[in-house]
C-alpha cells in the first residue's frame, strides 16, 4: 500500500497552481492518473518518485516513510523503489541501448534479469544501437525495460506512449499489461488515452486543478462507450449504476473487454445482457 | 631558445597551465551552480561572470594588491609554497585563471542547463548519484560545449593584455607573454618585431575560431 497525500504550490506558465494529492495505491494494481495539460500529473509522479519535494503532508510506502513534512524526513529518488518511465524517455544518447540498460543494473547478479528482460521486451538485435538511432516504439521499450532493470516495487510512467501512433500504441499495452502482470509491481501512469485506460487500468484517478476530483474503476469514471471499443455487435444499453451492457447478436459472437478482464463465448439468442460487476452472462 | 619566440613560448605555457586548472575549477563550479541550490549561488554566478565585465585594470588593480605580501592571498601563498605573487609567472597564472573563468564555466554552465531535466531525473531514479550522474551521462552529453569552452579558454589567455600587464609587470622570460611583447617592441619602435608577433597571434586566434565551429559542426547531431 502507498499512501500518498502531500500539497505543493506549483508555478505554470499559466500562473499558479496548488496541488492537493490524496491517493491510496494498492500492491500489485494498474492505476491510471487523468486530467486536463498543467493539472499537476506529471508534479505528483515526480513527488511519489522524489523528483520533486512537497511542502506538506507525507508519502508512505508500506512501513517505509518516504517524506514526512512533520519530521522533516525525505527519502532521495536513488533510495525510493521506484522505476520512472519520462514522457520523452530520457535514454541517455551517449550511451547504446546495451549500456543504457546495464546503467541500470543494481549488481553484477542482475544479469539474468537483463538477458530476461531483452528477450521480453524483443530488444536483442537492437542492443548496439544509440537511442538516436531508434524509432519512438524502439525507444519506449527501452525506456521501460531500463526501469524495470532497477527492480522497481512501483513504476511510474508519464504518458509513455503519447507520441506514438495507433497501432504501435496498442502493441506496447499488450507489453505494458504483460510486464506488469509478470513482474507484479504497482503501476501509475499518466494519460490522456481513454481507450489505454480501459484497456489497462484497474482504478483511475481523475485530476483537476490540483485536486484528485474522482476515482474508481474505468468502468465508473470512463464514457462507457470507450469501454465497449473493443466489442463485436451492437450496444442496445448500458446501465453504469448496474454495472450492466446489453449488446445485440449480430454474428452470434460476443466479446467484451476491460482491462485485463474479457468476456467472449458464441450465442444464439438475438441479445444478451453483461453484468460487469460479477462478470457473468445472461442470455 | 630565441629570444624572438620566448614571449610565444610563455604564452602557450601560461594558456595550458590556466587551461588544466580551469578545466578541474569549471567541472567542480558548473557542478555546484547546477546541482544544488544555496542562497549564495547568484553571488557565486555574478563572480564567475565579473571578469567579463570588469574592466581588465580594475581586476588587476584588485589581484595586484591581494598579491602583496602583507594580504590574504600573498601571505599565503608566501607562507605555504614560499611563492611570492606579485610579479612572477605563477602570479600571472593565478590573474589568468581568474580572469578566463567565465569562459570555461559559463558554456558548461549553459549547456548543462539547456539539456532536458529528465536525463538527471532519469538517472537519479536508476540510483546514482549526483557525481556519478553529472560524470557518466550529463557531461559526455555536452561534449561540444566542453570542447568549445576549452579552446575558447586557451585563446582567451593566449590574447590576455591588460591583467597581466598589472600583476606581472613586463619581466622577459617571467611574464613578458606575446600580448605584452608586441606592445614592448612597439613602444621600443621595433616595428618589424611588433609586426611580426600581431601577425602570429592574428592567424592563431583565426585557426582557434576555425576549430571551435568545426567542433560544433562535429558534434551538431549528438543531441537532440
Amino acid at each position: 500500500m502507498i499512501e500518498v497525500k502531500f500539497s505543493k504550490s506549483l508555478r505554470g506558465q499559466s500562473g499558479r497552481l496548488q496541488l492537493d494529492i490524496d491517493l491510496h495505491i494498492e500492491k500489485g494494481k494498474f492505476y491510471a492518473l487523468m486530467g486536463e495539460s498543467g493539472a499537476g500529473k506529471t508534479s505528483v509522479l515526480k513527488a511519489i518518485a522524489g523528483l520533486v519535494r512537497p511542502e506538506k503532508g507525507f508519502i508512505r510506502y508500506q512501513q517505509e516513510i518516504w517524506y514526512d513534512s512533520n519530521t522533516g524526513v525525505f527519502i532521495k529518488p536513488q533510495k525510493r523503489k521506484v522505476g520512472f518511465v519520462f514522457q520523452d524517455y530520457a535514454l541517455f544518447p551517449n550511451m547504446s541501448v546495451e549500456q543504457n540498460l546495464t546503467y541500470a543494473l543494481q549488481d553484477s547478479n542482475d544479469k539474468d534479469l537483463f538477458h530476461e528482460i531483452l528477450e521480453l521486451m524483443d530488444l536483442n538485435l537492437l542492443v548496439k544501437s544509440r537511442p538516436l538511432e531508434l524509432s519512438g516504439g524502439q525507444q519506449q521499450r527501452v525506456a521501460l525495460a531500463r526501469a524495470i532493470l532497477r527492480r522497481p516495487e512501483i513504476v511510474l510512467l508519464d504518458e509513455p506512449l503519447s507520441a506514438l501512433d495507433r497501432k504501435l500504441r496498442k502493441k506496447l499495452q499488450n507489453d505494458l499489461e504483460s510486464l506488469h502482470r509478470h513482474y507484479g509491481f504497482t503501476t501509475l501512469m499518466v494519460t490522456h488515452d481513454e481507450s489505454e485506460v480501459s484497456r489497462l487500468a484497474d482504478e483511475v484517478f481523475i485530476l483537476e486543478q490540483g485536486k484528485i476530483l474522482k476515482k474508481g474503476s474505468p468502468l465508473e469514471i470512463l464514457d462507457p462507450a470507450i469501454l465497449l471499443e473493443e466489442m463485436e455487435g451492437e450496444i442496445l444499453d448500458i446501465s453504469k449504476e448496474k454495472g450492466e451492457v446489453t449488446i445485440s447478436q449480430v454474428s452470434g459472437i460476443f466479446k467484451f473487454r476491460m482491462g485485463t478482464k474479457k468476456l467472449e463465448g458464441r450465442s444464439i439468442g438475438d441479445r444478451i445482457k453483461l453484468s460487469i460487476k460479477d462478470w457473468s452472462i445472461d442470455e | 631558445m630565441s629570444s624572438f619566440w620566448q614571449p610565444f613560448i610563455l604564452s602557450l605555457e601560461l594558456a595550458l597551465l590556466t587551461t588544466i586548472c580551469l578545466v578541474i575549477l569549471g567541472f567542480v563550479l558548473a557542478f555546484l551552480i547546477t546541482n544544488y541550490q544555496f542562497r549564495l549561488k547568484n553571488l557565486l554566478k555574478s563572480l564567475v561572470t565579473l571578469p567579463l565585465v570588469l574592466p581588465p585594470s580594475v581586476l588587476g588593480y584588485y589581484l595586484l594588491i591581494s598579491f602583496q605580501r602583507d594580504a590574504f592571498l600573498g601571505s599565503w601563498f608566501s607562507m605555504l609554497f614560499d611563492i611570492q605573487l606579485a610579479f612572477s609567472f605563477e602570479g600571472i597564472l593565478l590573474g589568468s585563471i581568474v580572469f578566463s573563468l567565465p569562459f570555461m564555466v559559463n558554456p558548461i554552465v549553459s549547456a548543462l542547463e539547456s539539456l532536458p531535466s529528465s536525463l538527471k531525473e532519469a538517472s537519479y531514479t536508476l540510483g546514482k548519484s549526483g557525481f556519478t550522474t553529472y560524470t557518466k551521462v550529463l557531461l559526455p552529453n555536452i561534449k561540444q560545449a566542453i570542447i568549445t569552452a576549452i579552446i575558447m579558454t586557451f585563446a582567451h589567455t593566449i590574447g590576455e593584455f591588460g591583467v597581466i600587464l598589472m600583476i606581472g609587470g613586463n619581466i622577459p622570460g617571467e611574464t613578458r607573454v606575446a600580448s605584452l611583447a608586441i606592445y614592448h617592441e612597439l613602444e621600443a619602435l621595433n616595428y618589424d618585431v611588433a609586426d611580426s608577433y600581431s601577425l602570429i597571434l592574428l592567424i592563431f586566434s583565426l585557426s582557434v575560431l576555425l576549430i571551435v565551429y568545426f567542433f560544433q559542426k562535429k558534434f551538431k547531431t549528438d543531441f537532440t
